[in-house]
């Protein structure tokens, strides 16, 4: 990106009242083959960053006939230097330009650049010859991922016909693009087009392959790498592909645009971007199985940030890039909360508890300097956050009876909740996870293994959980929409092929051992790939090497691109109820993070500190980002990627069931088990009454409540099992179901208790509101509330205060973290 | 106008017999026409039905068969005729052959997209893909949002559940999106093919009266009413949206007796056959002729636990003769039962049926003995409304593999629709940050030669 940067010069202008600060990319150009061509882009640039393409821009090359110049490209026509004019207005400036090796007879490269064309043209794209079974007999590998193949399919299958050496054009290659020959895929290649003219030549040279298969790129990238736009403007993108030798070479014309945020920016074929509203987003392109990103800003209104204070204070260093992002994007973020609020949150965002009314009194009456931080330690120490992350965990490892006995959930139940209480660092938990031996009763993190006893389905979850991968489609064949190739998943699924699983002499027990012969076969070949962890080197297969050993090697290793960043994610996604990348288990590269700077420092971090999950909630609750108000500011209301406030959540399932329970003083009893796979409901007297929701240890407990409010079902490794929607059908849950109106009117639960404590009405008010939403009720509410206790009959009392109760139970307020 | 007395379902009548609100709402129900015992609301709108046959039916086997095709590809069945001269169907829906005077067949439906079921789920119920975070709404959702939802019946309606995961990602495209919660549909979340199937907790609860229900109301209302600054907040705004239409169907007689399968003779439930989708298809025309704007049906809910049309042949998939065994007779008893029964209510003038996978599968029959995934070219059935019934439209080709003449694709399939339901097909909506949508883009027609 280096060479970007030397090219921000901007061209200033002698007389400075005017700011007509333009600068023109690339720096120079270099054309090397008859099918080069280089892409001019002419723009403002403010602040360091590109902002206004203007259109008009005069381009004329000099001497003339040493190339073309059309709509912005420079194309070769003779060898030789010179330059390339630009004028814009008064504005001028020149490009230097070199045109080489036209006349020496340069056959295309069929990797580097007779590939590209067929992906440019859609030739290998999922719908047509890159299905599994291919298109007409012809069948290419996805977008080019396996050339050698393709090399063969074109060149050497159907007897050599879709390729005629001798007169290229009449190639059934070049007929069918063209259209000249019926064609399935209809007309894709223009006559007389650079694209043509390429094909041509590379058959009439032979339709050679390079020996050596390694392309000559190394990567691309776009510029410019951050433009700012206003909404209805428009910009360019210019993608370079760097050769191992150092060069570029403009791919523009034959990249796959796509934009992450299509309500903010759309991006056409050609890589022009227009600003349609607010905000920002990332352009992906993709050329050659090489991904770049670039963000286009589309700043809110202007002069917003200075127009109010800004009352925003920095507490770490996630803060300081908010607020820079906030000031380029001119979103004022919301202010921050009141400490009753903060009390509130911590306990539901870190515990998955609402603070009882003495939590509540105890928190107001500490004055003490550090109040936030010292209650921050207080939530991550206490017995509720180990309950509570035991419990998220096992949502992520799938942890429920069916595929283990229950005997195999406490085992596996209660070697979490020692990590979570002991504070393992991520690292270890994986990695004892990972290559656990011996019975799964005695070394309860073994039962992953007896959870996932398909090698296949265990290199999926694995996927997911420890990389952020989604590669189920490419079981089967290349993945459509990712970089993975079916070759790829079952490299990987057969790292996990020597793992033996044996009965145990207990019921639910397994024994987990290494096995030092098998492999997995491949879906489609029936041969085992060689075990490789997706896109990383092939583990060394000799005999008495313990597969999953190396793989936890690779992935816990320092330049490790997964599982760090898939962690830091999920705990930020937990906070702020977004991923710094959405979905959480699609961290893809076309799916790029706005935030990327916070992201890899957070994964930084993380690695730094042992992989303390720990250190990274700490750090996250301190923020100040964490600690803003859901009241939208002055403009941030329709604002959702850059968290200038909180956004309100409902409680999940279970944090709602323990309220009730806790606010009424009426437990629920959990006394059955659907373990499901149609095999109905058994009783089953473990749990002791008083067990909180947070604590079960199984997700098979039945609870019709917890199902309607959206309790995973532990069945697949997605986050997005669990619902926090809200339907009629929850609705008339809490209405009318029987759950919290047994609640309500249990005798001896709390609203005897106020009964019988002879509080005067208004207080009786501010208990209520005090326990169930953790404040005191305002004039209004006061006098709403005190005006049906007031004119209650004797004897009316209880049904009354049952109804406050339940409304304030049921309130938009008590049902979301906000 | 009679006022008719609303009585709760026990028959308790609490102090006042029925609060104020209802009384109003009855009054109005009566002036729009909609009687107690919950004719089809007379207000000229059409209805729709769409029937999702989760899995993807293989076209060859069931709407287009290839009866000169070469054995591996024609497969094991033959074609049967139908009551429409030319138009011939496969020999394992009979029934559905017997109704062929009431629908008609569009053969050359493809898309472009990944092979994968949830693109085909976006594609097929909003015309668009999934892309650059933005949530298309669900055509269903989009009828229920351009003419609001009748008095007392929920807008859009989707039994018996969403669809899940189906190998890729959660599907998009079941939802109102950028449309907004209070347009998304309400799910029923419970089995209609169970015995003991009712709404879950639709009646209050015993112990309170209009009385305490009125408090306990407005007590809520007085705890909402101060604290707007984060009510818009798209979670908060779902909450409040729900809480209105649980009342509304709470309120609602007509609703509730929809809902109630109990009502419906044991011939008729019967006829339509006693399983999840057959009862979902009763269902459906039940909220229909009581109000309902929009009904999706997703015959299955995944294709991993349980056997669909998703025949692949290998574990844990099933194969072509097992679909024919297994899936195809419920849908052949429960869509025949559907359009005869709408027809002899005269509601199918009104109502827009459609039958539709999310893309079709392989001509060749592979080594499994089943089909794999094919969007290259498919089938689906459209009914009702202003749909000429009886026609075949399109053609594929002789192998079964694209589309030979009249391609459809998805936003044309939508378009179609669209128009059969009354709703102008390049209306704009507003979509994120209020941009525009057209409901389908300016280049789509409907496919004219189904009117």
């Amino acid at each position: 990106m280096l060479l970007f940067l030397l090219l921000f010069v901007p061209f200033a202008e002698p007389s400075a009242s005017q700011s007509s600060n333009y600068s023109v990319f690339p720096e120079k150009i270099a054309l090397r083959d008859p099918w080069d061509s280089q892409k001019i882009l002419v723009f403002k640039v403010k602040d360091g960053l590109a902002t206004q393409f203007p259109s008009d821009v005069q381009l004329q090359v000099e001497p003339a006939g040493l190339a073309a110049i059309e709509g912005g490209i420079v194309r070769p026509r003779r060898n030789g230097s010179g330059k390339v004019n630009v004028r814009l207005g008064s504005w001028s400036t020149s490009v230097p330009l070199e045109v080489s090796n036209l006349d020496s007879r340069h056959v295309p490269d069929f990797l580097d650049q007779v590939e590209p064309v067929i992906t440019g043209l859609g030739c290998n794209s999922g719908a047509c010859h890159g299905a599994l079974a291919g298109k007409g007999g012809l069948k290419l590998s996805l977008r080019a991922y396996d050339p050698l193949s393709d090399h063969q399919a074109i060149v050497y299958q159907m007897l050599g016909r879709r390729v005629d050496r001798h007169e290229a054009s009449k190639s059934l290659l070049i007929q069918k693009a063209l259209g000249e020959i019926r064609h399935g895929g209809g007309k894709r290649l223009e006559k007389g087009s650079t694209e043509h003219e390429l094909l041509l030549a590379w058959i009439t040279g032979g339709a050679p392959l390079r020996p050596s298969e390694q392309s000559n790129f190394q990567g691309i990238e776009i510029f410019p790498p951050v433009a700012r736009l206003e909404r209805g403007q428009a910009s360019q993108s210019v993608v370079m592909a760097k050769s191992r030798d150092g060069t570029y070479r403009d791919v523009t014309r034959l990249a796959k645009f796509s934009s992450a945020n299509e309500s903010v920016c759309g991006v056409g074929p050609d890589g022009g971007v227009t600003a349609i509203a607010n905000g920002e987003s990332a352009i992906s392109a993709w050329f050659n199985n090489m991904v770049a990103v670039n963000r286009v800003q589309v700043p809110y209104a202007k002069g917003a940030v200075t127009q109010t204070p800004y009352q925003f204070k920095p507490a770490t260093w996630i803060d300081e890039i908010f607020l820079n992002r906030w000031r380029e994007l001119n979103i004022i973020p919301s202010a921050g909360i009141s400490d009753d609020e903060f009390l509130r949150r911590l306990w539901i965002d870190c515990l998955g508890t609402l603070p009882s009314s003495e939590i509540l009194a105890e928190h107001r009456a500490d004055q003490a300097p550090g109040k936030r931080e010292r209650w921050i330690e207080r939530a991550l120490s206490s017995d509720s956050f180990v309950d509570y992350w035991t419990y998220k965990w096992s949502d992520l490892f799938l942890i429920r009876t069916g595929r283990l006995q229950q005997s195999a959930v406490w085992a596996f139940n209660s070697s979490i909740r020692s990590a979570v209480r002991e504070n393992w660092g991520w690292d270890r938990l994986t990695r004892s996870m990972l290559t656990a031996n011996g019975s799964t009763l005695q070394n309860g993190l073994g039962n992953f293994f007896g959870i996932h006893r398909d090698p296949a389905e265990l290199a999926e979850s694995v996927a997911v959980t420890f990389m952020g991968q989604s590669i189920g489609c490419a079981k089967c064949h290349n993945h459509p929409m990712d970089k993975w190739t079916q070759d790829q998943y079952w490299g990987f699924a057969n790292i996990f092929g020597r793992i033996g699983l044996k009965a145990g002499q207990t019921d639910g027990e397994l024994v987990v051992c290494p096995l030092p012969l098998g492999d997995v076969p491949h879906l489609r070949t029936a041969k085992p790939v060689l075990p490789a962890p997706l896109d990383g080197s092939v583990l060394d297969a000799s005999a008495g090497a313990d597969r999953r050993v190396l793989f936890i090697h690779w992935l816990l290793a320092k330049d490790n691109k997964f599982f760090a960043r898939t962690q830091v994610n999920r705990l930020w996604r937990h906070f702020f109820a977004r991923g710094l990348v959405e979905p959480d288990d699609d961290m893809r590269q076309t799916n790029p993070s706005m935030l990327e700077p916070i992201l890899a420092r957070l994964a930084q971090e993380f690695q730094t500190a042992g992989h303390d999950n720990r250190a990274i909630m700490r750090l996250i609750l301190k923020s100040s980002a964490y600690q803003l108000s859901s009241r939208p500011s002055s403009n941030n209301e329709t604002e959702e990627l850059f968290f200038s406030r909180y956004h309100p959540r409902r409680l999940q399932a279970e944090v709602l069931l323990d309220a009730y329970s806790q606010i009424t003083r009426v437990p629920t009893a959990f006394e059955s088990i659907t373990p499901g796979g149609g095999n109905g409901t058994t009783r089953y007297a473990g749990y002791p009454l008083g067990i909180r929701a947070i604590q079960l240890p199984d997700a098979a407990v039945s609870s019709p409540f917890l199902d309607v409010f959206g309790r995973p079902e532990r069945l697949q490794a997605c986050s997005c099992e669990r619902s926090s929607e809200t339907g009629i059908g929850q609705v008339l849950q809490i209405a009318n179901g029987q759950l919290l109106n047994e609640k309500i009117t249990k005798p001896n639960n709390i609203v005897d208790h106020w009964i019988k404590s002879h509080m005067t009405d208004p207080d009786l008010v501010t208990s209520l509101f005090r326990s169930a939403l953790a404040r005191d009720p305002n004039t209004e509410e006061m006098k709403s509330f005190l005006g049906r206790l007031n004119g209650a009959k004797a004897g009316m009392k209880r049904e009354i205060l049952e109804d406050c109760l339940w409304a304030l139970l049921t309130s938009n307020e008590f049902l979301l973290n906000h | 106008m009679d006022m008719i007395r609303l009585q709760t379902p026990r028959g308790k009548l609490g102090s006042g017999g029925w609060n104020r609100r209802t009384v109003i709402e009855f009054g109005g129900l009566a002036a729009l026409g909609l009687h107690a015992n919950g004719a089809e609301a007379t207000d000229g709108d059409r209805n729709g039905i769409l029937l999702f046959l989760v899995g993807a039916p293989s076209h060859i086997d069931t709407f287009d068969p290839k009866p000169a095709a070469p054995a591996e590809i024609r497969g094991p069945f033959k074609p049967i005729s139908t009551r429409v001269p030319g138009m011939q169907i496969s020999e394992i829906l009979p029934r559905t052959a017997s109704q062929s005077d009431k629908f008609s067949i569009i053969r050359s439906v493809y898309h472009t997209a990944a092979a994968v079921h949830d693109t085909g789920h976006q594609l097929m119920q909003t015309g668009r893909s999934f892309s650059g975070g933005i949530e298309h709404p669900h055509l269903g959702c989009v009828l229920s949002h351009l003419k609001g939802p009748r008095e007392g019946a929920p807008g859009h309606v989707l039994l018996p559940k969403p669809i899940g995961k189906t190998g890729g990602n959660q599907p998009h495209g079941q939802s109102a999106g950028y449309l907004g919660r209070a347009n998304d549909p309400f799910v029923l979340n419970a089995d209609p093919g169970q015995a003991s199937f009712k709404v879950p907790d639709l009646q209050t609860p015993d112990h309170l009266d209009s009385i305490r229900i009125e408090r306990r109301r407005n007590l809520r209302q007085s705890i909402d009413a101060h604290l707007a600054n984060y009510e818009k907040s798209p979670a908060a705004k779902q909450i409040s949206e729900s809480f209105g239409q649980a009342i509304k169907l709470m309120e609602s007689k007509s609703t509730r007796e929809a809902f109630d399968l109990g009502l419906e003779s044991g011939s008729v439930r019967d006829r339509y056959g006693r399983t999840r989708f057959g009862q979902s298809c009763l269902l459906a025309r039940r909220l229909v002729e009581r109000g309902v704007r929009f009904v999706t049906v997703n015959m299955f809910e995944t294709v991993f636990d349980e056997v669909t049309w998703d025949i692949h042949g290998s574990r844990p998939f099933t194969d072509i003769a097992e679909m024919a065994r297994l899936v195809a007779p419920s849908f052949d008893q429960a869509y025949s039962a559907l359009l005869e029964d709408l027809h002899q209510r005269g509601m199918l003038s009104k109502t827009l049926v459609a039958a539709m996978g999310e893309f079709g599968r392989t001509p060749k029959i592979n080594p499994a003995g089943g089909r794999d995934h094919h969007p290259g070219v498919w089938s689906i059935l459209l009914a009702g409304s202003s749909i000429q019934p009886g026609r075949v439209v399109g053609e594929s080709d002789e192998l079964g593999f694209a589309p030979k003449t009249r391609h459809a694709n998805p936003q044309e399939v939508m378009a179609t629709m669209y128009k059969a339901l009354g709703v102008p097909i390049h209306h704009e909506l507003s979509g994120p940050q209020g941009r525009p949508m057209p409901i389908t883009d300016h280049s789509v027609q409907p496919i004219h030669e189904l009117f």
